[in-house]
């Protein structure tokens, strides 16, 4: 029989509940005071949900093989969706991060395409990785790659090496150049948050993925210098950097006022301060600061273990489906996909990292994210449902 | 190989949630009461309720000064739109403009370069309606209630009183715990008895947002009023004395037994409301560039030569070291002149041949020269000293002047020893010359005489209270002794009934029927225009209630101009039913 990951699922639909609660508490004000009505954010964030729910649902049923089958099509349509913001859509605040759609009803629906370029990415990595170590030509490689560390055994490890100049050569330089544009066009919005998470999701991936150590270091390397020339070149990245080091910035400041004034207990639920124009987004990118001084410590530890417990149930959901390599890939790339993005999230909110535009994964308002997220649940469900599957053979 | 790396990530995994939980927990946990704080401090926004300043009564508890509420505007110039601007300017362009910047917005911008905060004062009811029509269209703009200090005689208790201003840096260090934008006593009773009269201001705590909208008031200080000042003042006096006193003079009268003034005017006065919601340049130009001085204090802030009133001192100088007593007469009679070295010195008449008693009552020149001259410069000079001249009288509010009484030395210093001749002296012995003196000390002079020699510290203050009523400070008369013999006294008094009383006295036009009143009439030469007019005076003879100095400036005849003046405010005054 199918089962699904039940403990997943429960703990996504705790998370989104907090989330509803925690968008209205932290909009109410502000919505009341610009649209004249306290439910507006509340009420909009109801679509996206219903919308991702039944997806989340859609996306459970589908195999999740059809994603890796589909990996080039998927990341070439995100590509196209980059461009599009980047060249068609209206700046807010100085970024290009929305695709807009006025449709005849009056209104608006907008998508950010760096939140679907999350997942994009995520299954392009993975059924790139998975492909090459999975044929034989990668096998044959990776039992290489395990030796040569450790043997001197001439006639494989002169094989080892000509396969590994063969994969830097074409397959790398492939995998390399997608990412690439992708990263760069993330870059372009700017969208530094979304691009960090994907960064590190990405590393993690290949880390996994059973890449050589200094290869790792190399991307690394090359990642985080492409980083700093980034943020060297974007005058406001540059002064939130500065800010971050010197401790200044109102942002940080009413955020770490928010969260220490919160305590153990909170202020309860709907009495914080930092959301009266104190803290700017409360609702989206500071949200967790809300969460910190309305529902004290004891809110903040349930809100983190619960990503900690989603990511360790994600985990193991691939190591369980470690014959289909794709599939432990996925799980584990849209694992740390969401708990990266919390993590930063959280870091920003608590002011040990700079301070990075990125919603807290269903929790924070905003449509795109939460549907990508969905999505990436009900892909996560799948394959713990394909597990149990074969477990029933 | 992928377990290892499994567990590599685990263990990073695992490091980096320490850390968010530390950092969480440290927050939340360890600092937490100083975030409290901080946070509060952000949407928590003290706003200040003025106290209400004390009132001020006179002696017969009449109200002089109290407050009233009033409209206060207080616009953030940042927030506020063009349109909004332009909007409201022209609802209020029927109001003053003021130039100058207040302390509070200066104070702000300095904390804020960008922060413009105009406060506009006594706004008119008529304007506040139309503001609170079209509120939701000025957003930016909030309406406080008030209190607005009101004087209720206007000019008349201008000098005594004083007026209120907003504070200035050099008094924000005297009174640290005011804040900038806030009114002051600025002169007179409002600044010295400013600690009593100020209160205590309340607050109001507001819950706002990060615009600085009120959300909800959250906790309320109430302010505790001012302490209420009671004057020795009659008001009703110092009204008459105030429309009897030419344009411009000065009147000060007090209970020689108590030292308690009863009127004070200094003219012309300037209306203190014009000060109370701040001063506009123009006004304020207006006051002070005024060619009459409204704002000089001509009580104790003015000095002037006391001329033929100095004649007490000089005669009591004679009759002190001996050289005169009431049979005395002059060795040279009165021809109307006298020459001195290569000058010839002009009496004001032609009186013949007079005793001590006539020559006060008469006010004879001549014979005042031969006793200065006979006395010298310094005897006079230390005399007057001793009698409270050259010094504050120590009235309890700021701003006296103290004179001058020259020495011998300073007129060495001047002409050069020996350069200078007896007719300096004989000058100096009725009263004209360098020596200067103000009003004030006139009359504390004579009030010891009129006291058969006790003299009262002259105070403006009779009691203080707290708002429940109960005193807080009392006035207790603080006596001195004049230093003359009884002897001198009662000679001087003598000659001060007769300048009223005797057919030939040059105060005759004092006197006022059934009271039997003495003075002093005084008239000093002044290079620059018309004579100015003294008269001092105390009545009953008997038994002294009042004592009253009175002064016209360019007025002309002390007996002529001043006396009369006097003989009104004394009949005043003892015919009332006390």
């Amino acid at each position: 029989m199918k089962k699904t990951d039940k403990g997943i699922l429960l703990i996504t639909l705790i998370l989104v509940g907090i989330g509803l609660i925690m968008v209205y508490s932290s909009s109410a004000f502000s919505s009341l005071r610009v649209m004249n009505t306290s439910t507006f954010f509340f009420k909009k964030q109801l679509i996206p949900l219903g919308i991702g729910v039944v997806l989340c649902f859609t996306v459970s049923k589908i195999d999740y093989r059809i994603w890796g089958k589909y990996s080039y099509l998927i990341l070439g349509i995100t590509i196209l969706l980059l461009f599009w913001v980047l060249l068609f859509s209206q700046s807010v605040h100085g970024t290009k991060r929305w695709i807009r759609f006025s449709n005849s009803s009056l209104k608006w629906i907008s998508f950010q395409p760096a939140e679907f370029a999350k997942l994009g990415v995520i299954i392009f990595i993975a059924n790139f990785i998975s492909r090459q170590t999975d044929g034989p030509l990668r096998r044959s490689f990776s039992e290489a790659s395990g030796q040569a560390n450790h043997s001197a055994s001439g006639g494989l490890y002169t094989q080892y090496v000509s396969r590994r100049i063969n994969f830097v050569k074409f397959r790398g330089l492939y995998l390399s150049i997608a990412l690439a544009i992708v990263f760069l066009l993330i870059a372009l919005e700017p969208s530094f948050g979304v691009l960090f998470a994907i960064c590190v999701t990405c590393l993690i991936i290949l880390f996994l993925g059973n890449f050589r150590i200094t290869w790792l270091l190399l991307i690394f390397a090359g990642v985080f210098g492409a980083g700093f020339l980034l943020i060297n070149h974007s005058p406001y990245a540059k002064l939130r950097m500065a800010n971050f080091f010197s401790h200044e910035g109102y942002q940080l400041r009413q955020s770490i006022y928010g969260i220490g004034a919160g305590g153990l207990f909170g202020a309860g639920l709907g009495n914080g301060k930092a959301k009266l124009f104190f803290l700017p987004e409360p609702h989206t990118d500071f949200i967790f600061s809300i969460i910190g001084e309305e529902l004290g410590f004891i809110g903040c530890a349930i809100v983190s273990v619960l990503f900690l417990i989603l990511l360790i149930r994600g985990i193991k959901i691939g190591i369980r489906q470690q014959a289909d390599k794709f599939g432990f890939l996925l799980a584990v790339g849209i694992s740390f996909i969401i708990f990266v993005s919390a993590g930063i999230h959280i870091g920003v909110t608590c002011g040990i990292l700079p301070i990075t535009g990125i919603p807290l994964p269903f929790i924070s308002f905003g449509g795109s994210n939460l549907l990508s997220n969905l999505i990436g649940i009900g892909i996560l469900l799948n394959i713990s449902r394909q597990r149990q599957r074969t477990e029933d053979r | 190989m992928k377990e290892k790396r499994i567990t590599f990530l685990f263990i990073l995994i695992s490091t980096m949630f320490l850390i968010l939980v530390v950092r969480l927990a440290s927050l939340q946990l360890v600092s937490a009461q100083k975030y409290r704080k901080l946070a509060k401090e952000n949407y928590v926004r003290p706003d200040p309720v003025d106290a209400p300043r004390g009132i001020i009564y006179d002696r017969n508890k009449k109200v002089l000064v109290d407050n009233i509420p009033s409209y206060t505007i207080i616009i953030d110039s940042n927030s506020v739109t063009q349109k909004e601007k332009v909007e409201f300017s022209s609802l209020l362009s029927c109001l003053p403009r003021s130039d100058k910047r207040s302390g509070t917005e200066t104070a702000n911008r300095k904390l804020n370069p960008n922060f413009t905060q105009y406060t506009i004062r006594k706004v008119p009811f008529e304007i506040v309606c139309k503001l609170e029509e079209k509120k939701e269209r000025f957003p930016n703009i909030c309406i406080k209630i008030q209190p607005l200090r009101r004087y209720h005689q206007d000019k008349i208790f201008s000098h005594p009183i004083g007026y209120i201003g907003e504070i200035s840096k050099k008094e924000l260090k005297i009174y640290p715990e005011y804040r900038l934008g806030i009114f002051i006593g600025k002169s007179g009773i409002e600044k010295e008895y400013e600690k009593f009269l100020k209160g205590k201001d309340g607050t109001r705590y507001v819950e706002v947002d990060a615009r600085g909208y009120e959300l909800e008031p959250l906790s309320y200080v109430s302010p505790e009023p001012g302490c209420d000042v009671w004057l020795t003042i009659d008001a009703e006096l110092q009204a008459l004395v105030y429309d009897i006193l030419p344009s411009r003079g000065a009147c000060i009268a007090i209970d020689p037994k108590t030292g308690e003034i009863l009127t004070w005017v200094s003219k012309p006065g300037f209306d203190p409301n014009s000060f109370v919601a701040g001063i506009s340049s123009e006004d304020w130009e207006k006051i002070s560039k005024d060619s009459l001085f409204p704002l000089w204090d001509r009580v104790k802030n003015a000095t002037y030569p006391p001329a033929s009133v100095f004649k007490l001192v000089t005669c009591a100088c004679g009759i002190e070291k001996g050289i005169l007593n009431p049979a005395t007469k002059e060795p040279i009679p009165c021809k109307g002149s006298i020459t001195i070295g290569r000058r010839k010195y002009k009496c004001w008449e032609t009186h013949g041949s007079l005793n001590l008693i006539d020559a006060i009552i008469q006010s004879c020149d001549v014979y005042f020269y031969q006793v200065g001259m006979e006395l010298g410069v310094d005897p006079i000079c230390e005399l007057a000293k001793k009698l409270g001249f050259g010094k504050k009288v120590g009235i309890d509010i700021p701003g006296e002047s103290k004179g001058f009484i020259p020495t011998e030395e300073w007129y060495d210093k001047k002409y050069g020893k020996g350069r200078w001749g007896k007719g300096i002296s004989a000058n100096l012995a009725i009263g004209q010359g360098e020596i200067l003196v103000t009003p004030l000390q006139i009359l504390y002079f004579v009030s010891g005489i009129a006291n058969n020699g006790v003299l009262y510290t002259p105070a403006l203050v009779k009691k203080i209270t707290n708002p429940n009523g109960e005193e807080v400070f009392s006035f207790t008369p603080n006596s001195h002794n004049l230093s003359l013999s009884p002897n001198t006294i009662e000679i001087l008094r003598e000659g001060m009934l007769g300048v009223v009383q005797d057919d030939k006295g040059t105060g005759r036009l004092a006197n006022v029927p059934e009271i039997s009143v003495a003075g002093k009439t005084g008239t000093a030469q002044n290079p620059e225009g018309e004579d100015h007019a003294w008269f001092v005076a105390f009545a009953p003879y008997e038994n002294p209630q009042i004592c009253v100095v009175v002064f016209v400036e360019n007025g002309g005849m002390g007996g002529s101009v001043a006396a009369p003046i006097a003989g009104k405010i004394i009949q005043a005054y003892l015919k009332q039913p006390l």
